[in-house]
């Protein structure tokens, strides 16, 4: 009789629950597109120059970077100082040292310039794993999959933006739009943009000037003088008068950034080895400032070997000397590892050893042969076994430690082997070998590494005194087939001090005894 | 006796005066000044590790490691090896026993698969003998002796500092001022056993057990020079049947 009554309102409330709208949105019921963020740095060869190497003179100082054009040397990019003088990009390089006569000039590097792309495409997917590179100084994220870690938009761009500006320094453009093309148009036009969605791409992109579209100036002029100003101009033209009279390339990319046609991106792949240098005009011979510089280069080792989700086993310091050969330290460690505090306490004891030969100007750090990384999880409880497995880790740091300052091989594994003959019974390893070797009695712990001839003295055998007979003898015949085959009768024997000895009759060299151990 | 000699000269004051006499208030701040004293050193035992009372080691029964020689563990105040200390073995030459004593402690230890560290040892290990005695290999580590003083003292500090090993064995000769005392506080920091292997006897030495080794017939006589915690040196002989 109770039980219908309990029943009922239950599934009154299930259903009337059924009936309501569910509060959060379903993200699979909306057409997912992609949103690109893109990052345009418009002095990134320039802020190397004057950030990275500090005889460049200050920052604040005016700089620009020459680029020679056709025999003619342009200014390729100006400081914000030289901007205040009035020089521009373009302008040749004699108006610009007639506006401002104290101007610091660097040549136009494209190898750098794209060096340092790469590396901030390095640094970039930690945020994504979908970057490409947009040559010459701009990059494009895809975010969509990132704002829910990194927890919305907002935090997002304000990481970002704060890394650029505080740890690499660099000038910089963000925009985000869900084309590439439009987040480039809108990073470039140096208003920081977010569009969210395509219907607003009309309104955000159609007041941007023509001289930002990747056209050259010929065409760019021609458009100027048919009366085109903004792009929302150039859409009102008729597309195939466009296209027959600037190119359909032209025409594809306006489509393309409305996101009318689709655009294929190419993904930036990570490199598969780390190499990463620093240069100095100065001479160091201290090595704690080396250290400093070292410790630089080890975090960022360690920062591409989280993106890259990489561990390593050994990686090589190449110290660069102005005048002799340079000096390769390799530091290598136990069990894969990327911990850069590891890796640096293991490089001072190897510079705690080495002789320089001449003052330091330069460090290279290089990394290859990447491992995948797999995490070790600590114990929550330490149970004995649990204990014995943090051991075997802290023994791991203890003996790279060692083996950084005592060399590679003074640091062995001792292991048994199935062999009759004492010396090739026993055999140092450099890693734990499971060996199994049967059981022998009778042996002694210590083992001289050579046999040690034994003289005799009044007709009796001598060492530290006369020497008298316990035990034996124990024939030991073997290893015919590989040439150093062994005859010999062995006894245990003791000296007047107390003292017991493992010495053999060798019968193969007219009974020569030699002493080859002692039971300690 | 002194209540008298401090109530003697106020014996002519009545014996129920209401007025305390001085010498009541001496005696009074004379307790006082014990019982604080009390105090403080409590104190100082509470807060400072390193000082210790020999009633400490029987009352709280601090337990070593055995040795696994039960006649040895009865005569050392922590009935065994102690635990994060420095053990000092003078023999004056080798192959008397002097590593037969520590094989029922390395065999613990790599059972419990803790590593055994062998820094510079004047012969090698042979791996069939301790094999034969337990002791599994694969946790034994060996540094060569090629390595100068100053890096086998380096080694063996580091070693016991990073709780790594389960007892780490050295045989160094070249022993400079203080460099004992290093090792032992690097032994206490560390939390591990450190055992040094010399040939002579030094006076003043800080290590927490120092043991002399002798042979004799068919045996081992040892002789405990210095232990923390007891001052009672006794000295036994070890029996190791000759096979």
């Amino acid at each position: 009789m109770v039980k219908p009554a309990v029943v009922l309102p239950l599934r009154l409330a299930s259903l009337e629950e059924a009936h309501q709208p569910p509060d959060a949105p379903y993200a699979w019921q909306q057409p997912i597109f992609p949103l690109w963020m893109a990052i345009v740095f418009p002095k990134l060869l320039l802020e190397v120059f004057t950030n990275d190497q500090p005889d460049n003179g200050h920052p604040d100082q005016a700089a620009i970077v020459v680029q020679e054009v056709k025999g003619q040397p342009l200014v390729y990019a100006a400081s914000a100082a030289a901007e205040h003088f009035g020089i521009n990009a373009g302008m040749a390089l004699g108006a610009a040292y007639a506006l401002c006569p104290h101007l610091k000039v660097h040549r136009y590097d494209a190898h750098t310039e794209s060096h340092r792309l790469e590396q901030l495409a390095v640094w970039a997917v930690q945020f994504t794993p979908k970057v490409s590179i947009e040559p010459p100084h701009a990059l494009l994220l895809e975010v969509r999959g990132s704002l829910k870690y990194f927890g919305g938009l907002k935090k997002l761009l304000a990481k970002i933006s704060g890394d650029l500006t505080g740890h690499w320094r660099h000038q910089h453009g963000l925009a985000v739009s869900p084309t590439p093309a439009a987040s480039l148009l809108l990073a470039n036009s140096g208003k920081a943009t977010v569009v969210s969605s395509k219907e607003e791409l009309r309104s955000a992109l159609g007041s941007l000037p023509i001289r930002l579209l990747p056209i050259n100036d010929k065409q760019l002029q021609q458009l100027y003088n048919t009366g085109v100003r903004v792009l929302r101009d150039l859409w009102r033209l008729p597309k195939d008068g466009l296209a027959r009279r600037f190119g359909a390339e032209l025409v594809r990319y306006l489509d393309a950034s409305l996101g009318y046609f689709p655009e294929v991106r190419q993904e930036f792949k990570m490199p598969e080895s780390f190499v990463a240098r620093r240069q100095w005009p100065f001479e160091i011979s201290d090595t704690t400032l080396l250290m400093n510089i070292a410790k630089e280069l080890l975090e960022e080792m360690a920062q591409f070997l989280q993106s890259r989700d990489a561990c390593i086993s050994q990686c090589e310091f190449t110290l660069l000397h102005a005048r002799a050969p340079s000096v390769r330290v390799a530091v290598g460690v136990r069990q894969p590892s990327r911990d850069a505090g590891r890796l640096q306490q293991l490089l001072q004891e190897h510079l705690d050893r080495i002789l320089l030969p001449a003052p330091v100007t330069g460090m290279e750090l290089t990394a290859a042969d990447l491992q995948a990384y797999t995490a070790r999880s600590d114990a929550l409880f330490l149970f004995p076994s649990e204990a014995a497995q943090q051991s075997t880790i802290s023994v791991d740091v203890l003996l790279e430690r060692l083996q950084a300052r005592l060399g590679q091989e003074a640091i062995q594994n001792i292991c048994a082997r199935s062999d009759h003959r004492p010396e090739y019974a026993h055999g140092f390893v450099d890693k734990t070998v499971k060996q199994c070797a049967d059981i022998i009695r009778y042996r002694p712990l210590w083992l001289l590494p050579d046999p040690k001839p034994l003289k005799k003295h009044r007709g009796k055998l001598w060492y530290q005194g006369p020497l008298s007979i316990l035990h034996g003898p124990e024939r030991i015949e073997s290893g015919w087939w590989s040439g150093n085959d062994v005859c010999r009768d062995y006894y245990i024997a003791t000296d007047g001090k107390g003292s017991r000895l493992w010495v053999f009759k060798d019968l193969k060299s007219q009974g020569q005894w030699f002493l080859h151990g002692l039971f300690a | 006796m002194m209540r008298h000699r401090y109530a003697l000269p106020s014996q002519s004051v009545g014996l129920f005066e209401p007025k305390q006499n001085i010498a009541t208030i001496k005696l009074q701040t004379n307790t006082l000044v014990v019982k604080t004293m009390n105090e403080q050193v409590e104190k100082l035992l509470q807060h400072n590790p390193a000082i210790w009372r020999m009633s400490d080691f029987q009352r709280h029964a601090v337990h070593g490691i055995t040795t696994g020689y039960p006649r040895l563990d009865r005569i050392l105040p922590e009935r065994g090896w102690p635990k994060n200390a420095l053990v000092e073995i003078i023999t004056a030459q080798w192959g008397i026993g002097e590593l037969k004593l520590l094989l029922p402690l390395m065999k613990s230890m790599t059972e419990q698969k803790r590593y055994v560290l062998w820094v510079s040892p004047p012969y090698i290990p042979y791996a069939p003998a301790l094999a034969e005695a337990g002791v599994d290999t694969d946790y034994v580590i060996v540094i060569k002796p090629e390595i100068s003083c100053k890096d086998a003292l380096w080694s063996m500090e580091k070693a016991l500092q990073s709780q790594a090993c389960g007892v780490v064995l050295a045989w160094l000769n070249w022993l400079p001022n203080g460099v004992v005392r290093r090792l032992q506080l690097a032994a206490e920091s560390g939390n591990s056993l450190g055992v040094l292997f010399r040939q002579f006897n030094h006076k003043n030495s800080p290590a927490a057990l120092r043991l002399q080794l002798n042979s004799s017939l068919g045996g081992l006589q040892l002789q405990v020079l210095k232990a923390r915690g007891t001052h009672r040196y006794q000295s036994i002989r070890l029996d190791f049947p000759c096979h």
